[in-house]
């Protein structure tokens, strides 16, 4: 189906499920063998590498990506820091002092609630704006396609339509969330 | 909420990083003194956060998707290719260990007292088709409704007496000093079944010592390692880090296997 890396490559803007599911066959067997010889489960295996898979989509996605290496390569090793930084985080956790572990924790713990509570308020706002705005909205920012791919997908009659519209969207956004809206929280 | 116009496009610009000198200067130097652009900023730049969160959270659903897709439904193609990859894999295993406890079995030297290593494997019959079994969790799964029936009627129409039938999860089997040393023991974890036709071939089964052990042999499956006795499948463990272990140890365990 795809004969090498650049084809998968395009393939992720064009057919990404495809695509990513080809990665997904190609590199997957791999990493679980190296997680389960690594003192892993299997449960770890495929969160660890789906980790690995969205790291690899948001880079592939930005346009001035290049591959310097081929794809199985780099999933594979992003795979391996991602569990080889967990397994030393696990370590860590049991070497150093509890009290200041807990501190730590305890101030990443609410920076961390405090943004979940705003991105939470914000998500049910977007999806107040309904279906078109909010799939506008994750193209551009999230899958970093074009004006031009965004019309394509979305039958917009041109680039122009697109941007428009998503502005129309922001401003939709902008009106419901309240002025206030992070003061208040 | 503001919606002076233009705001939203350089807002945007600002928060991608396209501004620069002179324009992001001055943008900034706004920001400092119109407190309802701060917050407007503040609050796009938490909505394009939220937009990835939700991008990120429908990737994610994605992936698990494909791997279910190719993973855990049977009747795929890819994952036919890795569950018979994997099946391959254990069968092959099982091949190289038979040979292995085959040449064993010719040439050690076993004490005689407690092990009788002279029958060629019990076999028994084939299950019809193979097309059938499934990947999943459980590995008792792997074994089919069809197999496990057959299996029921060769036990029912085969029992056997020996002290082996009594084992119960849990129990430790083998607690070996080599030179010295304690070795790791062997543990029955669990019992995942019986041992029956797997894959549409035939488990190998030993007769090591006929008043003792019935029909003896182990199979890696995806790594993992099962004992078989009497019909019977155990989940094999060592008592420190098995599946690592087991995998450096696989001589071992046969040797631990032969001894007995």
């Amino acid at each position: 189906m795809y004969s090498n890396d650049q084809e998968v490559l395009k393939g992720l803007r064009s057919n990404r499920q495809d695509a990513l599911k080809h990665v997904y066959k190609t590199v997957y067997p791999s990493v679980l063998s190296y997680i389960r010889n690594n003192s892993g489960s299997e449960d770890e295996a495929r969160d660890i590498f789906q980790e690995a898979m969205i790291v690899f989509y948001q880079k592939a996605s930005k346009e001035d990506f290049q591959l310097s290496a081929a794809i199985k390569t780099f999933v594979f090793a992003v795979a391996k820091n991602f569990w080889l930084k967990k397994l030393r985080d696990t370590k860590k956790h049991t070497d150093i002092g509890q009290y200041e572990h807990l501190l730590t924790q305890k101030e990443d713990k609410e920076l961390e609630e405090q943004q979940i509570k705003i991105k939470t308020f914000l998500v049910n706002y977007l999806n107040e704006l309904g279906d078109p705005c909010r799939k506008l909205l994750v193209l551009y920012y999230y899958h970093k396609k074009s004006m031009e791919e965004i019309s394509e997908i979305m039958n917009y009659s041109n680039s122009n339509s697109a941007k428009n519209q998503k502005y129309k969207c922001l401003k939709r956004l902008k009106k419901i969330v309240p002025g206030d809206f992070l003061t208040k929280l | 909420m503001s919606e002076k116009s233009g705001h939203i496009e350089k807002i945007e610009a600002y928060l991608e990083n396209r501004l620069s000198g002179e324009e992001l200067k001055n943008f900034k130097d706004q920001m400092s003194v119109d407190k309802a652009l701060k917050q407007e900023v503040e609050i796009q730049e938490m909505a394009m956060l939220a937009i990835e969160d939700i991008g990120r959270q429908d990737l994610e659903n994605e992936l698990q998707s494909i791997h279910e897709d190719l993973f855990f439904k049977g009747s795929t193609n890819t994952g036919n290719n890795l569950k018979y990859a994997l099946i391959g894999s254990g069968i092959l295993s099982i091949a190289i260990l038979a040979l292995f406890i085959n040449n064993k079995v010719s040439t050690s030297k076993v004490d005689p007292n407690t092990a009788k290593i002279e029958q060629v494997p019990v076999m028994k019959e084939e299950a019809a088709g193979n097309d059938n079994i499934k990947l999943e969790d459980d590995v008792s799964s792997k074994f089919t409704q069809k197999e496990q029936e057959t299996a029921n009627l060769n036990n029912t129409s085969n029992e056997k007496t020996s002290k082996i039938d009594k084992l119960e999860e849990g129990e430790i089997i083998f607690n070996f000093h080599k030179d010295g040393i304690p070795e790791p023991e062997l543990v029955l974890s669990d019992t995942i079944g019986q041992a029956y036709l797997f894959n549409g071939k035939q488990l190998r089964f030993y007769n090591i010592n006929p008043d003792n052990i019935q029909g003896v042999t182990y199979m890696e499956i995806e790594e993992l390692l099962y004992l078989v006795y009497n019909d019977k499948c155990f989940r094999l463990e060592l008592n420190r880090k098995p599946q690592n272990l087991i995998k450096e140890k696989d001589k071992d365990i046969i040797r631990y296997l032969m001894m007995d």
